[in-house]
C-alpha cells in the first residue's frame, strides 16, 4: 500500500491526468491559474450556507484539472444549518442550539477535514478495506471489516469527538488555524471493537512508545505522496479501554465525511488523534512524526506566553488530554424567554465532569445545575437548570463545568497559543427575558 | 521651618517609592484595557463579544473596514493584490481558509513558507511572495 493508501478502488480522476498535468507544482503561469480559478469559482458557485450536493450535477468530474480530487459531492446535504468554516476542505459546525441531541446525530456532527474526502468514501463502498497493524508488535495483523466484526468483541459507546481549536476563534490576537466558536463538538454513539484489543492480538512490544495512524484521505495538492494527517497517541493512551475502532456511527455506517468505513474514536484527546478511513495502525518505537504532529500542529507552548507571541518551533509540545467544557444548547442564544425559563446542554471532561454552574450575574453568583452521570466513560453528561431572573431586561446564561479533579473552566480565554488550542472558556447565551 | 523640611523630603520619598514601586513592561498589552493599536479597540478582550450576535460572531467574523468585497473572486477585498492572492493561493485550498483568520504578519509569512516547504505548494517567487503577503497582512491582520 502506498503512502496514501487509496484502497482497492481506482481512482478514476488521475487516471485522466497526463504526465504534464501531473503535478501542480511544475506549472506555471496563467494556465496554473485558470485550473484554480475554475474549481475555485465551482466551489464560490456552490456558495457557503448551501449544501453542495444539490449544485453538483450528477456525474460531473473535472477532468483536466491538475489538483483533480472530485468536488465532494454530497457528502454534505444531510447537514442543515452547519455553518461552514472552510469548503475546501471541508470545514463546518453547527451552531450551539442545534447540538441539542443527547446523541448527536450525523446532520449536526461538525467536519473537520485535512485533505479531501476519499473516493471509496464519496462512493461508499468498502469493498477490499483492510487495516493493517505493525511495527512494534509480535505479529503483524492484516484485518478485513469481518475479521474485526468477528474476532473481537463488539462494544457500542456514546464518545465525545472533539476538536483540538474548538473555541479558536475567541482567542485575541487572532490565533491561526479554522476559526471554530463553540461547535467543534459532538457526541454520537460509536460502534466498534476496542484498539486495546486489536493491539493486544498483535501483542505490544515493550519497545512501544507511541502508535502513528494511517487513513486514505488524499492531500489537496493532487500529490500521491503527500498525507494530510497522520498523528498518533502514545501506547498507554491507547492500551486503555475506551479507545474503538469504530465502523458504525448512530447504528449506520459511518458517513462518507466522518470517515466511512472506519475510524478511530480515542476520547479525551483531540479529535485528529481518530483517525478517518483507517488503513494502518504503525506501533512505533518513538514519538510519532507524521504530517501534523510536529511543527505548530497540535501543540502548545511549553510554557505560558503572552498573547500574540511568536513561540519557536522547538518550544512547543504535544497537546494531549483536551480540558473540561460545557454547552448550553437550549435556548438558543438571543432568545426571548419568561422570567423563569429552563436551560440545558451538556458538559464534557478528560474524565468526568462533577459539577456544572449556571450564572446570569456575569459571574458573581453561581447556581449549581442538575448534572446527569455519563452512560459511559467520556460520554457527554446532560445537564439542566431553570433560571429565575430578578425582573425583566438582558441576562447573560453563563455556563461553568468543573471536572472531578477540581478543575472548572476559566471565564475568558485560557493561556494564548500560536494556534488557539485548548479555549474552554464559559460558554455564554443571551436572553431577553420579560 | 522644619516641618516643611520634613513634609518635602516626605514627599520625595512618597514620590520616589511609587514611580519605583511597580514595573511594568511597556511592551506587554494590559488585558483589562482596550489596545489602541487594534483598528476597534473593542476588539480586543473576549469578554466584550457580544453573544447576541448571529451566529455567534466573532471579531474576525465582523467586516469592520469600507473596503468593497469582490463577488467574482469569493468576495475578497476588492484591493491591490487581491488577484495575485486568489489566484496563487486557491490551487489546492478555498479562499475561507486564510480570510477567515487573523494573524500577525509574522505567521503569514511563516505561513507561506511552510505551504512551499511542507505542503507541496508551487514556489511563485520574492515578487508574488511579497504582494500576496502585503493583501494578507493588510486585510487579514491581528496587528491592524
Amino acid at each position: 500500500m502506498d503512502s496514501v493508501g487509496r484502497g482497492t478502488n481506482s481512482d478514476s480522476n488521475t487516471d485522466t491526468m497526463s504526465a504534464d498535468e501531473a503535478s501542480p507544482a511544475v506549472e506555471t503561469g496563467r494556465r496554473a491559474f485558470l485550473k484554480g480559478t475554475s474549481l475555485a469559482a465551482l466551489t464560490a458557485m456552490m456558495g457557503v450556507a448551501i449544501p453542495f450536493g444539490r449544485f453538483m450535477p450528477e456525474g460531473y468530474s473535472p477532468v483536466g484539472l491538475a489538483h483533480a480530487q472530485e468536488p465532494d459531492r454530497g457528502v454534505m446535504a444531510e447537514k442543515d444549518g452547519v455553518t461552514i468554516r472552510n469548503e475546501r476542505p471541508i470545514n463546518a459546525e453547527s451552531p450551539a442550539h442545534l447540538l441539542d441531541d443527547a446523541v448527536t446525530p450525523a446532520n449536526r456532527l461538525f467536519v473537520r477535514n485535512n485533505g479531501a474526502v476519499p473516493f471509496h468514501a464519496l462512493d461508499m463502498d468498502a469493498s477490499g478495506w483492510t487495516l493493517s497493524v505493525d511495527g512494534e508488535v509480535d505479529t503483524d495483523l492484516e484485518l478485513s471489516l469481518d475479521d474485526l466484526r468477528n474476532d473481537f468483541e463488539v462494544v457500542t459507546r456514546q464518545l465525545v469527538l472533539e476538536c483540538g481549536g474548538n473555541g479558536r476563534a475567541f482567542f485575541v490576537p487572532g490565533a491561526s488555524g479554522n476559526q471554530w466558536t463553540t461547535g467543534a463538538v459532538g457526541c454520537p454513539e460509536w460502534t466498534g471493537v476496542r484498539l486495546r484489543d486489536v493491539l493486544n492480538r498483535a501483542g505490544v512490544r515493550s519497545s512501544a512508545v507511541y502508535t502513528g495512524h494511517f487513513g486514505n484521505d488524499p492531500h489537496l495538492s493532487g500529490d500521491p505522496e503527500r498525507i494530510p494527517i497522520s498523528r498518533g497517541v502514545p501506547i498507554a493512551k491507547a492500551l486503555e479501554e475506551d479507545a474503538l475502532i469504530a465502523f458504525a456511527m448512530n447504528g449506520n455506517d459511518i458517513p462518507a465525511v466522518h470517515g466511512f468505513p472506519l475510524r478511530l474514536m480515542v476520547p479525551g484527546y483531540p479529535g485528529s488523534a481518530s483517525q478517518k478511513w483507517l488503513t494502518r495502525i504503525w506501533v512505533r518505537d518513538q514519538v510519532h512524526d507524521g504530517p501534523k504532529m510536529g511543527g505548530y500542529s497540535y501543540r502548545l507552548p511549553a510554557y505560558p506566553v503572552a498573547p500574540g507571541t511568536e513561540v519557536p518551533e522547538e518550544d512547543m509540545v504535544i497537546m494531549d488530554t483536551m480540558p473540561v467544557k460545557s454547552l448550553i444548547t437550549n435556548p438558543q442564544t438571543g432568545a426571548q424567554v419568561g422570567r423563569s425559563f429552563d436551560i440545558r446542554g451538556h458538559a464534557w471532561a478528560d474524565g468526568e465532569v462533577a459539577k456544572v454552574e449556571t450564572s446570569i450575574d456575569f459571574g458573581q453568583t453561581w447556581q449549581e445545575a442538575t448534572l446527569d452521570a455519563p452512560v459511559n466513560a467520556f460520554a457527554w453528561q446532560h445537564f439542566r437548570a431553570t433560571i429565575e431572573v430578578p425582573q425583566a431586561g438582558y441576562y447573560e446564561v453563563w455556563a461553568k463545568a468543573t471536572d472531578t479533579q477540581g478543575r472548572r473552566q476559566p471565564i475568558t480565554t485560557p493561556g494564548w497559543n500560536p494556534r488557539g488550542y485548548g479555549n474552554n472558556m464559559v460558554h455564554r447565551i443571551a436572553v431577553l427575558a420579560g | 521651618m522644619r516641618t516643611l523640611a520634613r513634609t518635602a523630603l516626605a514627599c520625595l520619598a512618597l514620590a520616589a517609592m511609587t514611580s519605583a514601586g511597580t514595573a511594568q513592561n511597556p511592551m506587554l498589552p494590559n488585558p483589562m484595557l482596550p489596545n489602541p493599536m487594534l483598528p476597534n479597540p473593542t476588539v480586543t478582550n473576549p469578554m466584550l463579544q457580544n453573544p447576541m450576535l448571529p451566529g455567534g460572531q466573532t471579531p474576525a467574523q465582523q467586516d469592520l473596514s469600507d473596503i468593497p468585497l469582490n463577488a467574482d473572486f469569493d468576495n475578497l477585498p476588492d484591493a491591490p493584490g487581491m488577484e495575485d492572492t486568489f489566484y496563487s493561493c486557491t490551487a489546492c485550498h478555498s479562499t475561507a481558509t486564510f480570510a477567515q483568520q487573523r494573524l500577525t504578519d509574522e505567521r503569514w509569512a511563516y505561513l507561506w513558507d511552510w505551504m512551499i516547504t511542507d505542503q507541496g505548494m508551487f514556489d511563485y517567487g520574492p515578487e508574488v511572495r511579497e504582494i500576496v503577503l502585503g493583501y494578507l497582512t493588510t486585510h487579514f491582520s491581528s496587528q491592524r
